[in-house]
């Protein structure tokens, strides 16, 4: 299997996970954690997830590899009150979302999103093996637990341009 | 949720929008602080200070014993975002972004319905095929091959699809879209319009796909249309299942 023959759909209107979408389609599924741990909220980390500067936050990168090539490099950022005092270890993010999922017996987020096509910086192109010339589809968002305003989550998550189709069915106003 | 935003800072914001949605021109002089200060209920300060911060950002200027006056059509992002909850026409986003927005209709003809078009009208023998070009000062930034059936669409020659939208003429004839699905992915420009829309053949592009259908699930609408991303990025909101 070619790496660019990797892609999932998301259907906007509710999709499982990205890691079940890609488990159920490829079932080779790995995700190494590059870094983790506490840091002070910075400005634009503290806007995002609407807490005071210098909040402690809980920071984490990781790679995603399907079949041995990777297609994901992520970045996640999470208020430290949010994690309900979880044992202090490695997490990666598919795991966090299931164990606070759990205590919290809500079993949906809602996620607001931007998706943008960038030129891949040096960190992305290291962890993504990709050539200067090669472009990154970037996606930048906010994750909540359905039902509860505040923000779980700020990420950034740099593919490869083709791992996505978006599909979305909604009303389009009654046209008066 | 972020800290909720400041009385100040929300007027700011209703002010831009409606420099933006053209209630209000450039040259034209704003309500007094007295005004505004009893039509919305707050604080002459706080309208003094939203002023204050607009004549900052050099979209109004203020002459003592004249008024205020604005200057120009404020920014508000850098990139058009698409896949918002409203629909909007293509030139409709571009406007709001405070740039010099235009449409070129590249052709309009009948054609065969046929190949990927035939699978999405199955009944239609013919249909119109629409392509427009949108720019931003003057550089092409989207492409949009659009296909409405003959059968429903019988005047769509006379229709002027450059200036007037698409979407009023659907209205109008009782075949407006209310029901749209659409998929992204991202891919490369169709050889053909390299030259149309000034790209490299290799430049990834946002490349939508519209179907839309009206009250009565007739399909109305097919629409493939092509984004630079150094003007684009796409923007929704989803649900996930985690469990």
């Amino acid at each position: 299997m070619n790496r660019e023959d990797v892609f999932i759909q998301r259907d906007l209107n509710c999709s499982p996970l990205v890691t079940n979408l890609l488990a159920q389609k490829y079932g080779d599924v790995e995700i190494e954690i590059l870094e983790h741990g506490i840091v002070e909220a910075n400005y634009y980390i503290s806007k995002r997830l609407g807490v005071p500067l210098t909040s402690r936050v809980y920071c984490s990168s990781e790679l995603v590899r399907v079949g041995n090539h990777p297609i994901a490099y992520n970045k996640y950022y999470i208020d430290m009150e949010q994690l309900m005092d979880l044992e202090d270890k490695e997490y990666t993010s598919f795991d966090l979302y299931r164990l606070i999922s759990e205590k919290k017996n809500i079993n949906y987020m809602t996620t607001k999103e931007e998706m943008l096509i960038v030129n891949a910086n040096e960190t992305e192109k290291k962890y993504l093996e990709l050539t200067d010339e090669e472009e990154i589809l970037l996606y930048k968002g906010l994750v909540s637990f359905e039902g509860e305003d505040r923000i779980f989550e700020y990420f950034e998550s740099s593919n490869i341009s083709t791992l996505y189709r978006i599909r979305s069915v909604g009303n389009n106003g009654s046209g008066n | 949720m972020a800290q909720a935003t400041k009385i100040y800072e929300q007027l700011m914001d209703s002010i831009k929008k409606k420099i933006v949605d053209g209630d209000i021109q450039i040259g034209d002089r704003l309500d007094s602080e007295r005004t505004m200060s009893q039509r919305y209920g707050i604080n002459r300060m706080t309208v003094r200070n939203a002023l204050k911060h607009l004549e900052q950002e050099g979209i109004v200027a203020s002459y003592r014993g004249k008024g205020t006056y604005v200057l120009k059509i404020p920014k508000i992002e850098k990139k058009i975002e698409l896949g918002k909850e409203t629909m909007c026409s293509l030139g409709m986003q571009i406007r709001q972004m405070g740039m010099k927005s235009s449409r070129i209709l590249v052709s309009m003809s009948k054609i065969p319905c046929e190949g990927d078009i035939k699978e999405e009208y199955p009944n239609e023998k013919e249909v119109y095929e629409i392509i427009r070009v949108s720019l931003i000062n003057d550089r092409p930034y989207a492409l949009q091959e659009t296909y409405i059936p003959c059968s429903i669409f019988r005047d769509a020659e006379r229709f002027d699809f450059v200036n007037e939208s698409l979407y009023d003429y659907m209205r109008d004839l009782n075949h407006y879209p209310t029901i749209m699905e659409s998929t992204l992915h991202i891919d490369v420009l169709p050889f053909e319009y390299l030259d149309l829309m000034k790209m490299e053949s290799k430049k990834k592009m946002f490349v939508f796909y519209y179907k839309g259908y009206d009250s009565m699930d007739n399909p109305v609408e097919y629409t493939k249309s092509y984004h630079d991303p150094k003007y684009t990025s796409f923007c929704y909101n989803a649900r996930v299942k985690i469990r």
